[in-house]
């Protein structure tokens, strides 16, 4: 019985790779056979068109916050500039604008007229002081 | 004075090794992503660089029959899946995968032709079985038992199990690291030193009744 070496697995492996067997050579016109079957690559055209989206879309990642901007800016402004008008320029003003059109309302209908206590509640009640919710060490 | 200077030519051809192995990365990198992107040249290079790995670790797993198909059916594999190989660093193991599959679906194939020749037997080529005959009487030549050791150990190889081989060829021969079989083969590290445990073990045995003791 011929022995190789003493060690256990390392002499096995060394012996392994020294006497590996090697293949046989590959016939010479493997490498141009692998290329020509080769499938053309579908994604190539995908990737061209990802890519056109992919610059839409982030042009349009660009353009869409400046969009929301103008658009928030333009609604604000609108809203403002709309209200403003509305707000009575006196408590008063209103008050009497909102009695008088309710009263008017009613009196169109035959109704009786309301009276100004009763019609109180529509306004709001700005010079009234507000009650002090947290008691006062004083 | 002398140890100096052989010192720093050392650390001088460390540091030219590190950079070579780096710009090889590099290269290859950008190899695998022009691929990516479809162009056959980068991946003839790929393939000229690779292909005797694939084949030699072909060869291993299933012999000389139909080498040449399976080396094929390995490479077309993977400029199919190029496009979805994320990480790119991993090129290597995902090609050892692939001929790895390529091995099992080919092993399938005939389990399924019924072929009494069977896996292990069909790859094995009578050419060479008659040569490991005609070997074992000439044993005096250096040349002539190298030879016969080569002859051994393609018969060894063919004695164990494909999961055995497998992990025995990829370590052993292909020099792949234990992680990056099970990487390969899909299964724990665990398993991968299980299998070459007794995977060497059985090929000790195999040489032993060669007549070779390790």
């Amino acid at each position: 019985m011929t022995k190789l070496h003493n060690d256990n697995h390392q002499n096995l492996v060394s012996f392994l790779r020294h006497h590996q067997p090697n293949p046989p050579h590959a016939q010479p016109d493997l490498e141009q056979r692998i290329m020509d079957s080769l499938e053309p690559r579908a994604t190539t055209r995908g990737e061209k068109r990802y890519g056109k989206s992919t610059w839409t879309s982030s042009a349009m990642t660009l353009r869409t916050p400046a969009k929301l901007i103008a658009t928030g800016f333009l609604f604000t402004s609108v809203s403002f500039g709309i209200r403003t008008p509305r707000i009575a320029v006196e408590p008063k003003d209103l008050e009497n604008f909102l009695v008088n059109n309710w009263n008017d309302t009613l009196d169109n209908y035959h109704y009786a007229p309301l009276k100004e206590a009763e019609a109180y509640w529509l306004v709001p009640n700005v010079y009234e002081p507000q009650q002090a919710l947290s008691v006062s060490t004083k | 004075m002398s140890q100096m200077l052989a010192q720093e030519q050392a650390i001088k051809a460390d540091k030219e090794t590190e950079t070579s192995v780096q710009t090889k990365q590099e290269l290859e990198q950008e190899l695998i992503l022009l691929c990516q992107q479809g162009d056959r040249q980068s991946f003839r290079l790929l393939y000229q660089r690779y292909q005797q790995r694939v084949r030699s670790t072909l060869y291993q797993l299933c012999g000389k029959s139909l080498l040449d198909d399976l080396v094929q059916e390995v490479f077309l594999r993977a400029w199919k899946g190029l496009p979805k190989l994320k990480k790119t660093k991993y090129f290597a193991t995902w090609l050892y995968r692939i001929s790895w599959n390529v091995a099992t679906d080919q092993r399938r194939k005939l389990a399924k032709g019924r072929d009494k020749t069977s896996f292990n037997e069909k790859s094995w080529d009578y050419e060479q079985l008659n040569q490991g005959k005609n070997l074992s009487n000439i044993q005096d030549t250096p040349d002539l038992m190298h030879l016969h050791y080569q002859d051994l150990v393609q018969r060894g190889l063919n004695n164990l199990s494909f999961d055995h081989r497998a992990v025995l060829v990829l370590h052993d021969l292909e020099d792949l690291p234990q992680k990056q079989v099970a990487e390969i083969l899909d299964v724990p590290v665990g398993t991968v030193k299980s299998r070459l445990f007794h995977a060497r073990n059985l090929f000790k045995k195999f040489l032993e009744q060669q007549g070779i003791s390790l």
